[in-house]
């Protein structure tokens, strides 16, 4: 059977074999925040002096609140360099996924995590620049389903504008765009199903500020995100703005940041940094603390801010939620809650390894 | 009822992969599995489209999780704080580790990862361990597995007692009532089922445990018996039991130095089934080598002095030690080291002579008599082996005699047997009525101790059995408590090992383990009561867990 490379040329197209050159870095899956600046408190009433303490974790046996748990992930290789129409580009393949998992100790025993297989996809994926002409995109198609040992799906991707920028990094972004979309399309069908309810809620890894997915906001009626890391140097405040690291940097255990309103196509979301270690522990300032993040639904809410108990109680389920961890096996282990961690295992082990789909060309 | 569901899935990974004698398996959450369970695992066929099945036997069990180290532990619970409550729970599995034992189509490809694992049904068991096709079955105990399946085990015949192979030894530390029980289970089993050529011969050295094994056990319940039924047998006490006694001169006591219940022992002479044995100086003076077997004689000069002694003509024992002890006075004059008595020096019998007379102070030493027969019913032990006749038990009794005596006896009557079986013996039409047979001993490692030297009559008694027991139809079941103690070559010459619980030190510093896994050692360790490793050659895995009933006869408290 032949391999990707060799249908290519089959249809006309120049390649020339490039080796396989993995272009994933470390832990770059968290939306990059630099599109939603962080405007003003969006609490009411905001805690004295812009942090409270959540009242400590949840007693054990309160039922968590956090019930599905979704990671998207890619792979992206540099598998060959091709020639079209005068310009020389490089063919970008991913293997793209998300992945479900639902969580019911009761239900499932053992770490009582079950994937949810109906939402969990992985994807192989040709991204090829919108410039080899839609005649040609579909010849590949069409070449590629019939003939290649797997399926893949091309993404064309547009460079109309962006010169300045650099193939990889526009195919890698269109990589992370497809991710996007299947990490909506699986929140809203969960949501579209009935399963996520206000105690069964769903925690989507990163941030909820999705670029360019079209989704009915109301299907994230309970769905958080949680990120990892943020960039400390986003400004936040009312009157006088100060850099969130500044913030950051002075909660204690337990403690949180008042919730921050930032505006995102037309809606509002409410943003706050939680510290789920304790500071003397971590090696710099801002270690353990996560990035949480909620779309405001209500009219109350989108009015005057989120109610701050509301904000206690998920506060406090986050916090419940930060052991046990994967430390040694994951140098973000301070702030991967450990659901998120066995989702995003459940999907990378799902992945083809890079020597197995280095042979697919 | 037996499971058939999957209890688990095959993991081959770069580290651990499978291969043709070892794989390994996740298990699910709800299995409850333990080692020496069987299971069976879908494989390839050498028919296209087919599936084969590879069975396999659980060796280890071990529990692993996705923490990197015992740091992720510490950190996990709020950096050390004991009492701290983690909400989620760690991804783990049990992965159990398994002897690969068979193929049904004899295919020796490693299985394949992601294969599922089910529960052997017990056809499959049975066929995996190598219990099917058995020629002469001879049960052996019952397997029993975690999901409930029960089968009975059964030795091949002819390596028990020959003539593929022969022997069993057992071992095993004292007080689990385990060594003996079993053997005495594995008689039962031979007079259920090979009562016509089989005879045995039991030498009871504890107590008085196997002086009333032709009477039922009282304490037995209906669960007891039905473990009996498990291993196709009935639960009943020995048939045709002949009891030889140490002869005493006290009548208060019956004549008899056995510490046998008076009732017990009355009733076996009302039944004429009881006997003491003794020795007369015409039998008794040719069987003195035997009489020193524990006395170090790196010279051999002790064996020297016996065969002399076999050629002095007295009547009785004392004219014999007065003959003895004249030997031990110097005579001027008389030649060094010509003539036979001059070959052996004076200090040789002197000590010869303190050992003689201490030796045979014993009442088994006694004249033939002719009055009180009745009361007295004194046997030589020649006639020890007139009763030992195919689907005959004959139990000589040697408990209450000191270490050397008891050693003699033995060696008396397993040298006899050997006699008979090599048409040796006086009695030439014994040879081919005495059938084959079993020879209970128990602490075997007083009778062919391990080597550290040269090697005594009755060790060389035992060894000959052994060794050539197998064609001559004198098959040895010996048991001791470590195996360490027993002589190598006695040991090499079982077809079939046996071992009860036995204690760690004896397991880490004796190389008779080495066959067995790290996890069966283990095991070895802290068996239960009634449950041992069986080893035979017949079996097609290295050991299997067995247990065996509660016996059927009677056992004084």
């Amino acid at each position: 059977m032949p391999n990707i490379i060799e249908l290519l040329k089959n249809i006309g197209i120049t390649c020339n074999s490039f080796g396989l050159v993995d272009l994933d870095r470390a832990g770059s899956s968290e939306w990059e925040e630099n599109e939603a600046p962080i405007e003003r408190p969006f609490e009411d009433p905001p805690p004295a002096g812009g942090r409270r303490n959540v009242g400590g974790e949840c007693d054990p046996s309160t039922k968590p609140l956090f019930r599905y748990f979704i990671d998207g992930s890619r792979k992206t290789y540099r598998v060959a360099d091709l020639e079209h129409s005068g310009h020389y580009f490089p063919l970008v393949a991913a293997q793209i996924g998300v992945a479900v998992c639902e969580r019911d100790f009761d239900a499932f025993g053992g770490c009582g995590m079950k994937p949810v297989g109906s939402e969990s996809e992985v994807i192989n994926a040709l991204i090829i620049p919108s410039y080899v002409g839609d005649s040609d995109i579909d010849a590949i198609r069409t070449e590629v389903g019939a003939k290649a040992r797997q399926k893949f799906e091309v993404i064309p991707y547009s460079t109309l504008g962006k010169q300045d920028k650099s193939p990889l990094d526009l195919a890698m972004a269109a990589a992370m765009e497809r991710m996007h979309d299947m990490e909506v399309q699986a929140a809203c069908n969960l949501a579209k199903s009935g399963r996520l309810t206000n105690d069964a809620m769903l925690v989507i890894d990163g941030s909820l500020m999705f670029r360019n997915q079209k989704f009915d906001i109301v299907d994230f009626r309970n769905v958080i995100g949680i990120a990892k890391k943020f960039k400390p140097d986003f400004s936040v405040g009312d009157k006088k703005k100060i850099d969130v690291g500044s913030v950051v940097r002075k909660l204690g255990y337990g403690e949180r940041t008042t919730v921050f309103k930032r505006t995102f196509r037309s809606s509002n979301t409410g943003s706050w940094f939680l510290r789920i270690r304790d500071p003397k522990m971590m090696p710099n300032a801002l270690g353990g603390v996560v990035k949480l993040e909620l779309f405001a639904l209500e009219d109350v809410e989108r009015e005057s801010g989120f109610d701050p108990d509301r904000v206690d109680v998920i506060s406090r389920h986050v916090l419940s939620e930060r052991n046990v961890t994967p430390y040694g096996a994951d140098d973000r282990w301070a702030t991967h809650l450990y659901p998120v961690y066995l989702t995003e295992q459940y999907l990378k082990s799902r992945f083809m390894s890079a020597v197995a789909f280095k042979g697919m060309f | 009822m037996p499971k058939q569901d999957i209890i688990g899935r095959v993991t081959a990974t770069e580290s651990k992969p499978t291969s043709t004698t070892e794989l390994r398996f996740w298990v699910s959450d709800e299995t409850i599995l333990r080692p020496f369970d069987v299971v069976k695992i879908p494989h390839v066929s050498k028919t296209k489209g087919g599936a084969s099945e590879t069975y396999a036997i659980v060796q280890e069990l071990e529990h692993i999780t996705d923490a990197q180290g015992y740091l992720s532990g510490v950190v996990s619970c709020d950096f050390g704080d004991v009492n701290a409550t983690p909400r989620n729970f760690r991804l783990g599995t049990t992965v159990a580790t398994a002897e690969v034992l068979c193929n049904s189509e004899d295919i020796e490809m490693p299985v394949r990862d992601g294969q599922p694992v089910m529960w052997a049904d017990s056809d499959g068991v049975a066929k995996a361990l190598g219990l099917v096709g058995i020629k002469q079955p001879l049960p052996a105990g019952y397997f029993s597995m975690s999901n409930d399946v029960e089968i009975p085990i059964q030795f091949e015949g002819d390596f028990v007692v020959g003539p593929e192979g022969a022997h069993v030894n057992i071992s095993g530390i004292s007080g689990l009532a385990t060594k003996t029980s079993y053997a005495m289970f594995l008689m039962s089993a031979l007079q259920q089922k090979r009562a016509e050529d089989v005879a045995m011969v039991i030498f009871n050295v504890k107590g008085a445990d196997l002086l009333s094994i032709d009477k039922p056990n009282p304490d037995m319940t209906e669960a007891d018996a039905a473990e009996w039924t498990k291993c196709e047998l009935v639960a009943k006490p020995f048939q045709n039991v002949t009891y030889f006694y140490p002869y005493s001169k006290n009548e208060q006591k019956l004549c008899t130095q056995s510490r046998v219940s008076r009732q017990i022992l009355q009733d076996q002479i009302d039944k004429g089934i009881a006997h003491n044995y003794f020795y007369d100086i015409e039998g008794g003076k040719q069987k003195l080598e035997l009489l020193f077997a524990d006395v170090d004689d790196p010279q051999s000069t002790m064996e020297q002095c016996a065969a002399k002694v076999g050629e002095m003509e007295v009547d009785d024992w004392a004219d014999l030690i007065e003959a003895v002890r004249k030997e031990t006075e110097s005579k001027a004059g008389r030649p060094v080291g010509k003539g036979a008595s001059a070959e052996i020096p004076v200090v040789s019998w002197r000590r010869f002579y303190r050992f003689l007379r201490q030796r045979t102070s014993n009442d088994i030493f006694d004249t033939v008599t002719s009055t009180k027969a009745d009361l007295r019913r004194k046997k030589h032990t020649s006639d020890i082996v007139k009763h030992i006749r195919p689907g005959n038990v004959v139990v000589i009794d040697i408990q209450p005699l000191p270490d050397y005596l008891q050693c003699m006896v033995f060696g008396d009557v397993v040298r006899q047997i050997l006699d008979a079986k090599l048409g040796d013996s006086d009695d030439i039409s014994q040879t081919e009525e005495i059938g084959r047979v079993v020879i209970f001993a128990d602490e075997l490692n007083k009778y062919a101790p391990k080597k550290d030297g040269n090697e005594r009559a009755l060790t060389r008694t035992m060894l000959e059995i052994t060794e050539r027991g197998r064609s001559l139809g004198v098959v040895l079941f010996g048991a001791e408590q470590f195996r360490s103690g027993v002589h190598q070559r006695v040991l090499g010459n079982c077809s079939t090992n046996v071992l009860g619980r036995t204690n760690s030190v004896e397991i880490s510093s004796s190389g008779d383990y080495k066959f067995l896994t790290p996890a069966q050692r283990a095991a070895l360790t802290r068996l239960p009561k009634g449950t041992l490793l069986l080893q035979h050659a017949a079996f097609s895995t290295s050991t299997i867990k067995a247990r065996f009933p509660f016996p059927a006869y009677l056992q004084p408290k």
